[in-house]
């Protein structure tokens, strides 16, 4: 899932996400990739995908990377509004 | 004390304080270390950033390295330090250890080296702002491009050697001058 519309209430690991700085409970979301210094030489280039969560409230980012258990993701989403 | 985080499941420490997981309090991460619409750090790209990722509940965590030379106590203070959960084997008795007093030692000699090069114009001054910068393995690699850590506990100790080793190639005595 690379972007999802509209605004979302998240569980990650059964336990709801709440903003740092304000205590929102309403994000957008949007997949993100990010490249990885490598020290190692002849090494591939790594790069991590991320879901990124911002406060619909205070614009705070928050960032996680999905797990999957037998197949069902830990990250579980309610869409609250458009 | 460490130059960089090695991307393995680990315990992370900035200036001995703990890195705990925000989201769910769990303590076990793995860091990588990232850029993002910067160049690739290198010579003369002081910018250096981490993404930690906690392995429960996959949360981010992103800091930056804050180690910086104390000039008032005259020491390099090391911001990050990593406790890796599995440690990986190493040949017995091929590693020697260092004090952390060896590596302060060090570092001093590794300072003065990069003076007496830089004096002798054989460096530019830029090393010292890298040396200042925590940035040892950029020093290396100025004398040896392809250079790479095989264990960055030693990282003082194998940059001071590539130092000494271009002091004695530079030859600062010219034959002449003895005539
Ligand atoms: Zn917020
Ligand atoms: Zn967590």
């Amino acid at each position: 899932m690379v972007r999802r519309r509209g605004i979302y209430e998240v569980h990650i690991i059964g336990k709801p996400l709440v903003c740092l700085f304000c205590q929102g409970k309403k994000f957008t979301h949007r997949e993100v990739y990010v490249k990885v210094v490598n020290h190692e030489p002849g090494v591939q280039k790594k790069k991590l995908t991320l879901q990124s969560f911002t406060c619909a409230n205070c614009g705070q980012e928050l960032k996680f990377e999905e797990r999957k258990q037998s197949g069902v993701s830990d990250i579980q989403y309610v869409q609250v509004s458009d | 004390m460490v130059d960089y985080f090695e991307a393995e499941e680990s315990r992370l420490f900035i200036f001995d304080k703990p890195l705990i997981c925000h989201f769910c309090s769990h303590d076990v991460f793995i860091p990588y270390e990232t850029y993002q619409d910067v160049e690739k750090p290198g010579i003369q790209v002081i910018f250096v950033h981490y993404m930690a990722i906690y392995q429960q509940c996959g949360f981010v965590v992103e800091f930056g390295d804050a180690s910086r030379f104390d000039a008032e106590r005259n020491v390099y203070r090391w911001a990050l330090n990593q406790k890796l959960i599995h440690e990986r084997p190493v040949a017995e008795g091929s590693l020697p250890m260092l004090t952390e007093e060896d590596k302060q030692a060090q570092k001093k000699c590794i300072y003065a080296a990069l003076q007496l090069l830089v004096y002798h114009k054989k460096v530019s001054e830029n090393l010292l702002t890298m040396f200042q910068a925590g940035q040892l393995l950029d020093i290396a690699k100025v004398f040896d491009a392809s250079y790479e850590w095989h264990y960055s506990h030693m990282a003082t100790q194998e940059c001071l050697v590539k130092l000494l080793v271009e002091i004695r190639n530079s030859n600062f005595v010219h034959k002449d001058q003895f005539d």
